[in-house]
């Protein structure tokens, strides 16, 4: 079982940078100024405040708080937000949250990606001429407004003076998938142009240089027509590194998402990861964090196994 | 979003063999901006514009060619003219050292980590992978907490923000380019004229030096100039969240003060997006321009 | 409960001010009309309101921001409410009577009021949460919030019959009522709210009041409140109808102004909540389209201060020279011109003129020359070369942008003074921690914050005196922390003993005249001593769509309307979707 011993090979290193990275970020949590469990809550008694270091196992030193946090996840305890009189259970905000966030994400990704594909092709293929010159002259301006600039222009043009959509809020799909859609645009649109210019580019470069490659040069003497030569010879392998980068982009996107949820009002994890910060709450920073760099990992860790089973030119390159 | 523009190059471009590298018109239209802009970072003090932090009480939110302001002001009466020229000096400096260190570091480390191979590539890898993992937003803000502690008897000064926040950045690079620097030196660490060269006894880092780095350069050299547009984006969106550098000292941080008021002075948005947009733009031309230039490859083969 | 709450809500986007030439003008603003609609007309409906903090939970010292005070007020009831002459009025306490001597004060509470679980709201009730907000049951699951100070004066309150409630204070309080209605935030909260449960309890995430509507579910920023169908106010202009009218409010979090704007404009959302001290250019542009929107804006009397800190070891502020020199060199003027877009008010004393406390004697005035001159002085005194300070700011641009204003106008005076850029949490964290001794709160140098607010004295009064608690206090919690929490809200940490009795004096005055005389003595001595000064004075307001009727006309159950719309927005009993 080849896979199967793949598979094996990634998860020790898979599992060996999540426990680095999350003690990591367990360093970092530890470090920042101030007595973490006082920053909390604030108005609590010192007594509240000993038993929250306690619950939480700040009062243990870094082993003993990262250990106490992490086999709190194992175990599907992913923590709190402190009040000053209760707490907030943090598994319930992130299974409200993450689903939201997630969406937002791939809505943009296949948005991003309906638009690179042809014009990265397209560009690939009129390398030096006007058309592509065009192209990423227009792509660097667009990649060049910071998403939540692209968020305002966009909610300023088509919410305010065009009125076509709400400027805020959010819909769940079950509830009304129209309406949900249509609430997406905006945001999608935010989150999607930068991304898109980054494909355009990635998947122009490595297409032509995939253009310049002996079988394909075979192919297209063989008299197999440009369009197919194309897609079959040249999309194919070049859509490889393509679809990496984008699963690679999803951990950061979430991360990245943070800005557009607080403009438009989308009940994200973004948005909880920025409340979180503003108010704090170590434990809840921690575990929203760690959520994004165990996203990160997996989807590095699956796609280069992915490519490693299917496209021999990857492993090749790869050395 | 642009930061993942920067992790989107994920790859290793593949260095295209192409002709001499052309001067054309968008090459010198580059270069005279990245001049002007390097211009107004280190010069722009002379210039007779008001001072950029201070605000004229009379002129709030004045359209471009006010006379007394020739981009107008912004909401809050500062001069959008020795705001940009202040934060071309910013923006620049802080991108262009960000980029320059994390640059040179990431690639030393990623070349030699493709060149020995074994433990030692594999631990880089390991530590480009975790770096990776964590959001830069949450590295930045944590490091700046830290390293830029203020205390209220004395207070973190500016200059300190600025420096974390280069840091943060460039802890942010180093894998990045690191691992271009690793992806692409890796074919040509398995190439004749090296393995050639080792077998003639060269010392190790003879050959990275005459055989690999002019090889992978190119390609460094290519994303490290994109780099520099994107990390000025990158601190825009940080000043956004108050991490990166406050008051509308950087054009990002214009940005992020003026959003606001984009449909009543939408200049205040517009002129530093642009300058953005023309400062990326033109590194990118001239990247390329480098690239091809640097690219003498046919002629080792 | 207030300081938490306005830092919370972005500490320094509020360093502002007001004249109250305005106030007329603005409480008046466009009530009128819409009163005489049908019953048909009322038939309810769910809207959406947007405003812009976040909610940090149910309990008192929980500290609810100003605009998500407006969601809290539509769930949680008091026992006092204020007119629109700034009379004290019952809403769930009926009558009162205080003894002569203004010690021993008598409430009669309203009777057949519920709480949304069934509890009968009685004596009892007012007992156990009078012993949750004086901090008597500390420790079982409720913090010892800030608002204890507030209630420092009680010696003890007990029922005496199954609706009457006295109360024994230790200093005689005439205006006793206004420690009651704590500026519209001591609500009154079920017994299982307040059950105790470990270290965290249930305080602050479970909701349980009197009033209109309830919660439904909520988040940080979020907060969905349903109708309370058996809420017990009648509308006296239409007494067959049940109130509220409404079915459903949505409190949304809409952190960007000019998203919230646009949202109102096109009527996504029903009603936008602004601030003046940073939302300025919305306010004006949403103000002119008068066919879309319509605007309820409170009076100027939201008094934003910078706090002196004089009581740090070495502080350069506890001379007198270098305070006036702070002050002196503030641009009032041209700070709410720029700042505010010229819509708060640019202060001639640290309140605005309606209130008891307004006087204008010895407030500072702007002149480099001036502060200059103090500078010298304060350098000759000391022996020191030069003036430094700090003063923090958040994370937000606009909090930024204001105190580098100020900053650079210090500057020019050759007093040098530090941005401390930190989150909101660590400099609330830092200015109130009753867990540490005196000297080492409130470590800042200059605080800006809105604390002051209103028109009388007993909500203000904790923030400046030195010791709210009375030696002896029967209080447990003082017992412990007399010198911690007594003095906690006194963000200026000074130890003059003048201030608190010339406030307490006023507060045991016998005639309104000659309380107003003795408070106006005591807001002077602040002022000319330099403890700290205003920048400018503020204000609150909401948009609401051309949907909205019958905002600011339901009378209250003693015949009186409330005030139309305060900091924590307006009373959504009797409003209604046309």
């Amino acid at each position: 079982m080849n896979i199967l011993r793949q598979l094996l090979r990634r998860l020790i290193p898979m599992f060996s940078i999540v426990v680095i990275a999350t003690f990591l970020l367990s360093l970092l949590m530890r470090l920042l100024p101030g007595d973490p469990a006082a920053i909390m809550i604030p108005n609590g008694t010192i007594d509240q405040q000993i038993e929250i270091a306690k619950e939480t196992g700040l009062d243990r030193g870094l082993f003993g708080y990262y250990w106490k946090w992490f086999s709190d996840v194992f175990t599907g305890d992913f923590g709190k937000y402190y009040l000053n009189g209760g707490y907030r259970d943090l598994g319930g905000v992130i299974a409200d949250t993450l689903p939201v966030t997630l969406m937002l994400i791939i809505y943009a990704q296949i948005v991003a990606l309906t638009f690179a594909i042809p014009l990265g092709l397209a560009s690939a293929y009129k390398e030096g001429k006007r058309f592509d010159r065009i192209t990423s002259t227009v792509m660097f301006t667009t990649v060049s407004f910071p998403s939540f600039a692209l968020a305002l222009i966009f909610s300023l043009i088509f919410a305010v003076n065009l009125g076509w959509v709400d400027p805020i809020g959010y819909v769940s799909p079950s509830e009304n998938l129209g309406e949900h859609l249509k609430l997406m645009i905006l945001p999608v649109m935010s989150l999607a142009f930068g991304l898109a210019s980054g494909y355009t580019r990635l998947l122009r470069t490595d297409v032509i240089a995939t253009l310049k490659d002996d079988y394909v040069t075979m192919a297209a003497s063989k008299g197999i027509s440009n369009r197919r030569v194309l897609w079959r010879h040249v999309f194919r392998p070049s859509s490889t590194t393509l679809l990496t980068s984008a699963a690679l982009n999803m951990g950061g996107l979430i991360g990245g998402t943070i800005v557009i949820e607080t403009i438009f009002v989308i009940p994200g994890i973004g948005y909880e990861i920025f409340y979180s910060i503003g108010a704090r709450q170590v434990v809840a920073m921690q575990t929203l964090i760690a959520l994004i760099s165990i996203g990160y990992v997996f989807f590095n860790t699956m796609v280069d196994l992915l490519t490693q089973i299917t496209d021999p030119r990857t492993r090749e390159r790869r050395a | 979003m642009p930061e993942n523009s920067l992790s989107s190059t994920e790859t290793a471009e593949p260095v295209i063999k192409t002709k001499k590298p052309r001067k054309t018109i968008g090459f010198y239209l580059a270069s005279a901006w990245i001049s002007l802009v390097m211009f107004l970072a280190l010069f722009g003090w002379v210039l007779p514009t008001p001072q950029w932090d201070e605000a004229s009480y009379e002129n709030l939110g004045v359209a471009p060619f006010h006379p007394s302001h020739i981009l107008g002001t912004t909401n809050d009466g500062y001069d959008m003219m020795a705001s940009i020229v202040n934060g071309a000096r910013i923006s620049v400096i802080v991108s262009l050292v960000a980029v320059l260190i994390g640059g040179g570091i990431g690639s030393f480390i990623g070349i030699t980590a493709a060149y020995f191979r074994g433990k030692y590539d594999f631990a880089v890898t390991m530590i480009f992978n975790i770096m990776l993992s964590i959001p830069n937003l949450v590295l930045s803000l944590a490091l700046l907490s830290v390293l830029a502690y203020s205390d209220e008897n004395n207070p973190a000064s500016m200059t300190r923000r600025v420096v974390v926040l280069i840091i943060s950045l460039i802890i942010v690079i180093i894998p990045i380019l690191g691992r271009i620097a690793r992806g692409s030196a890796l074919q040509w660490g398995s190439r004749e004229f090296v393995l050639a060269s080792k077998s003639m006894g060269s010392k190790n880092f003879f050959i990275i030096r005459k055989h690999i780095l002019p090889n992978v350069a190119p390609a460094i050299l290519a994303i490290g100039f994109l780099a520099v547009g994107s990390v000025i984006i990158v601190e825009g969106s940080l000043a956004l969240l108050g991490i990166g550098i406050p008051g509308g000292a950087s054009w990002g941080s214009m940005l992020a003060n003026g959003r606001g008021n984009i449909e009543y002075s939408p200049h205040e948005v517009y002129l530093p997006a642009l300058c953005i947009a023309f400062t990326v733009i033109s590194f990118n031309w001239f990247g390329d321009y480098v690239r091809v230039k640097l690219d003498k490859r046919e002629s080792k083969i | 409960m207030t300081q938490r709450q306005t830092t919370r809500s972005r500490v320094m986007r509020r360093v502002g001010a007001a004249i109250a030439a305005t106030i007329a003008v603005s409480t008046v603003a466009s009530t009128g009309g819409q009163a005489a609609s049908t019953s048909a007309a009322k038939a309810g409906g769910e809207i959406k309101i947007g405003i812009f903090d976040t909610f940090p939970g149910f309990c008192n010292n929980n500290n609810p921001a100003n605009s998500s005070l407006m969601a809290t007020r539509a769930i949680f009831e008091g026992l006092v409410e204020k007119t629109r002459g700034n009379d004290f009025v019952g809403l769930l306490a009926q009558s009162w009577a205080p003894s002569a001597d203004f010690k021993t004060w008598d409430i009669t509470l309203r009777q057949g009021v519920t709480y949304h679980n069934g509890q009968v709201f009685n004596a009892d009730s007012v007992v156990s949460n009078m012993n949750v907000n004086s901090g008597r049951r500390a420790g079982q699951g409720i913090g010892i919030g800030t608002n204890i100070t507030f209630g420092a004066n009680i010696a003890n309150f007990a029922k005496v019959s199954d609706y009457v409630v006295r109360f024994s204070l230790h200093r005689a309080q005439n205006d006793f009522l206004g420690t009651l209605y704590a500026s519209g935030r001591l609500f009154m909260r079920a017994d299982a709210q307040l059950a105790t449960g470990g270290a965290t309890g249930t305080c602050s995430t479970t909701a349980i009041g009197t009033g209109p509507f309830k919660v439904q579910s909520w988040n940080s920023n979020e907060l969905v409140a349903v109708k309370n169908e058996n809420y017990w106010r009648k509308d006296p202009k239409n007494p067959s109808a049940k109130l509220p009218y409404l079915d459903k409010i949505t409190f949304t979090n809409v952190k960007e102004g000019s998203q919230r704007a646009a949202a109102v404009r096109r009527g996504t959302l029903d009603a936008g909540m602004f601030t003046s001290f940073s939302e300025g250019t919305f306010i004006k542009d949403l103000r002119q389209r008068k066919s879309v929107v319509t605007e309820f804006k409170s009076p100027n009397e939201y008094y934003p201060s910078l706090w002196l800190n004089q009581g740090k070891a070495g502080s350069p502020l506890a001379n007198k020279n270098a305070r006036l020199a702070v002050i002196n060199c503030i641009d009032r003027v041209n700070y709410v011109k720029v700042r505010a877009k010229g819509e708060t008010a640019v202060p001639k004393s640290l309140v605005g003129p309606s209130s008891v406390m307004y006087t204008t004697r010895g407030f500072g005035k702007f002149s480099v020359k001036t502060a200059k001159a103090n500078l010298d002085a304060y350098k000759a005194e000391t022996g020191a070369t030069s003036l430094t300070l700090s003063m923090p700011a958040d994370s937000s641009s606009a909090s930024q942008a204001n105190a580098k204003f100020l900053i650079n106008q210090w500057a020019k005076c050759g007093i040098t003074v530090n941005m401390v850029v930190e989150e909101t949490a660590v400099i609330i964290a830092k200015a109130f921690n009753p867990t540490v001794p005196f000297a080492q709160q409130q470590a800042y140098d200059i605080l800006p914050l809105l604390l002051f607010e209103g028109t009388d004295v007993a909500f203000n009064l904790p923030f400046v005196a030195t010791n709210m608690f009375p030696t002896g206090s029967t209080n447990p919690v003082a017992g412990s922390f007399r010198g911690v929490l007594g003095g906690l809200l006194n963000l200026n940490k000074h130890l003059d003993p003048k201030v608190d009795e010339l406030f307490f004096a006023g507060q045991a005055a016998a005639t309104k005249a000659s309380a107003k005389a003795k408070y106006q003595e005591g807001t002077a001595y602040l002022q000319t001593n330099g403890f700290m000064t205003s920048v400018q004075h503020g204000y609150y307001t909401l948009f609401t769509t051309k949907k909205l009727g019958g905002i600011g006309t339901l009378k209250l159950p003693e015949g009186k309307t409330q005030r139309l719309i305060t900091n924590y927005g307006i009373d959504w009993t009797g409003v209604y979707k046309k």
